[in-house]
């Protein structure tokens, strides 16, 4: 029994169209053009209890869209939605309490009080029996090193520390989906280990579901065995991130060192990535037959000092996911939408 | 929402507000100021003329300290949820109200209590008791129960002005034009209606029910016979505030409605 299920979503925007010119502020607020933007447009999968999923895609992609269709707070245009057998928006408040929801943009403790009160009024807003409150509570606190810091107004806390503690927030009441937008944004490298870890604890001991969106791919790779990649709008992977690499990272690099500069190198398995004098490097076919017959074929031409390999980043199986796609880069998308949307007049 | 739970979050805004002590005192001094100096103006005023359409001094104060407490009070609860709403809106913080398993009104209500208007208590509740003392009143049970029912009703009349400018901010910017015309036009109830013409007085009966927060239930009070409308409606005001007071929880719930299916 799947703990969520969307199926043929679609999210539209409707957004009054500002006029330029002469009284525009005026004219804008009497007029009833509006545009039409689609955010969401026919995604479908199902998501089952236990799962810890990545939702990806580049800016604008409509991730936080259907995150907040998942969370009740806005309603879908097309398409149905399930989360835990109900409609989300419908019966927002009976699904908000069996939630739990991060949102690394916004903070949802008290900005000048001690953390401990934020987690005090979350008690009794979740009406949290308090044996099952202060369990829940003291493991957080252990397994995110809070100890101190919930004595601490929050404003005097760094941000990974105040991302440590909205994570343990969002805990308190055991939810059994935990949705996470961008939770690590910002971060140095020791606080995005420290809540990775703890994601992946809290996967795998208490079984609660994540769906977490981000543009760091190492997020991905430590907590996600599947991921959910969209773009404009539109569902264009969703599976095991090991097989995404399996067909789409199917080249290695490989950077040779040279005794002296060989000169412009051509073969026809390798294309030449970068050439640095000495120092070249090489997309190869992944398979080590191909591999060796670059390097053999370099070698016995050119006398080597040192070889090294590297497998292919998650990154560059996403771009080339993307670039494969033939979509648009995420620099121009958010122009790409703009002329994608309707004008109509109502 | 429980009002315990309710209460809880009020209590958190005010610890929040007492770590800025200074600042805190600071407002209500200026706040204090500012009104004492609007008192001075109409004292001297009436010094000179002695009545305004034929409300005297202690009449005109207890107008005032009408006005003054029912909007501290009423401000008190919906002043800041509603002027920080279009920010939210906009800064998309609306949403960590929305994924929580209460009422999203009741929520911010509590959650941005202001407990500023403190000096605007002070100073209305000195200055209406000695109205009341002063005035012409004849204080009967029926008249002490308007009095207490008119800054309960008057305060959830004043909340829910601002609570209904505030539903303004799901769907168009710019709603802080509004809180200063609405600032601006409770001036208006601070004195006797009749000195306006008809269209004011059908506009702050009918339309945003202001006068029965003042004007209707003092005119009963120092028995001050009706303009436009007839006198005895002061005696409605214990029913107005709760009927405006749920017609502007609702239009703010349908407004966070839309904001859900619009997506802002």
């Amino acid at each position: 029994m799947s703990i969520i299920t969307v199926s043929h979503l679609g999210k539209d925007y409707r957004q009054i169209r500002r006029i330029d010119g002469r009284f525009g502020a005026v004219r804008t607020l009497f007029t009833r053009q509006s545009m039409t933007r689609t955010a969401v447009d026919d995604i479908s999968f199902s998501i089952e209890p236990g799962e810890a999923v990545g939702y990806i895609g580049p800016n604008g992609a409509g991730k936080s869209t259907t995150i907040k269709m998942l969370t009740g707070i806005l309603v879908p245009t097309r398409g149905a939605v399930e989360v835990l057998g109900v409609e989300p928006h419908r019966h927002r408040r009976r699904n908000a309490s069996r939630i739990g929801v991060v949102f690394g943009q916004r903070s949802q403790l008290w900005w000048d009080l001690p953390v401990i009160e934020s987690f005090e009024l979350h008690r009794h807003v979740y009406d949290i029996p308090p044996e099952r409150y202060r369990a829940m509570r003291d493991r957080c606190t252990e397994l995110l090193g809070l100890g101190d810091l919930l004595q601490s107004p929050v404003r005097q806390l760094s941000l990974g520390q105040r991302m440590r503690c909205e994570l343990a927030m969002a805990l308190l009441h055991q939810p059994e989906i935990l949705f996470l937008d961008e939770p690590t944004i910002g971060l140095d490298i020791e606080a995005k280990d420290r809540i990775r870890d703890f994601l992946r604890t809290v996967n795998r001991e208490q079984g609660t579901t994540i769906i977490l969106t981000t543009h760091d791919l190492a997020d991905i790779e430590e907590i996600c065995p599947r991921i959910i990649v969209i773009n404009r709008g539109g569902l264009i992977y969703d599976g095991a991130i090991q097989s995404l690499k399996a067909q789409l990272g199917s080249q290695r690099q490989v950077t040779i060192d040279f005794e002296d500069d060989p000169g412009p190198i051509t073969i026809s398995q390798a294309t030449l990535l970068s050439d640095q004098g000495r120092r070249k490097t090489f997309a190869v076919e992944r398979s080590v037959e191909s591999t060796l017959a670059v390097l053999s074929s370099i070698a016995s031409s050119h006398p080597v000092q040192d070889v090294s390999f590297a497998e292919p980043a998650i990154e560059d199986v996403i771009r080339t996911l993307y670039a494969g796609l033939g979509k648009a880069v995420p620099e121009s998308d958010e122009l790409d939408r703009w002329s994608r949307g309707r004008v109509v007049t109502q | 929402m429980t009002p315990a739970l309710f209460w809880h979050h009020v209590r958190l805004r005010l610890r929040e507000r007492m770590e800025y002590r200074g600042a805190f005192l600071l407002g209500l001094l200026a706040q204090g100021i500012g009104y004492a100096a609007e008192i001075a103006v109409i004292w001297l005023l009436l010094h000179r003329f002695e009545a305004i359409a034929g409300w005297m001094w202690p009449e005109i104060a207890l107008l005032y300290s009408l006005s003054v407490l029912t909007y501290a009070i009423g401000a008190a609860f919906t002043y800041s949820p509603m002027t920080e709403l279009e920010q939210m809106v906009q800064r998309g913080t609306l949403e960590t109200v929305l994924v929580k398993p209460t009422d999203p009104f009741w929520t911010l209500i509590g959650q941005r209590f202001n407990v500023g208007y403190l000096s605007h208590l002070l100073l209305a509740g000195t200055v209406m008791t000695w109205a009341i003392a002063t005035a012409p009143i004849d204080w009967t049970p029926a008249s002490v129960g308007l009095l207490v029912a008119t800054v309960a009703s008057g305060s959830m009349i004043q909340a829910a002005v601002l609570t209904l400018i505030g539903t303004w901010a799901f769907r168009f910017t710019r709603s802080w034009t509004l809180f200063a015309i609405n600032g601006q036009a409770s001036r208006f109830i601070r004195f006797p209606i009749g000195i306006f013409g008809i269209i004011p007085q059908i506009l702050l009966t009918l339309v945003i029910p202001l006068a029965f927060a003042t004007y209707y239930p003092a005119a009963i009070l120092i028995s001050e016979d009706g303009q436009l409308f007839p006198g005895w409606i002061g005696w409605l005001t214990p029913v107005v505030g709760p009927v405006f007071m749920w017609v502007a929880y609702r239009t703010w719930t349908r407004g966070i409605d839309r904001y859900q299916g619009a997506g802002g």
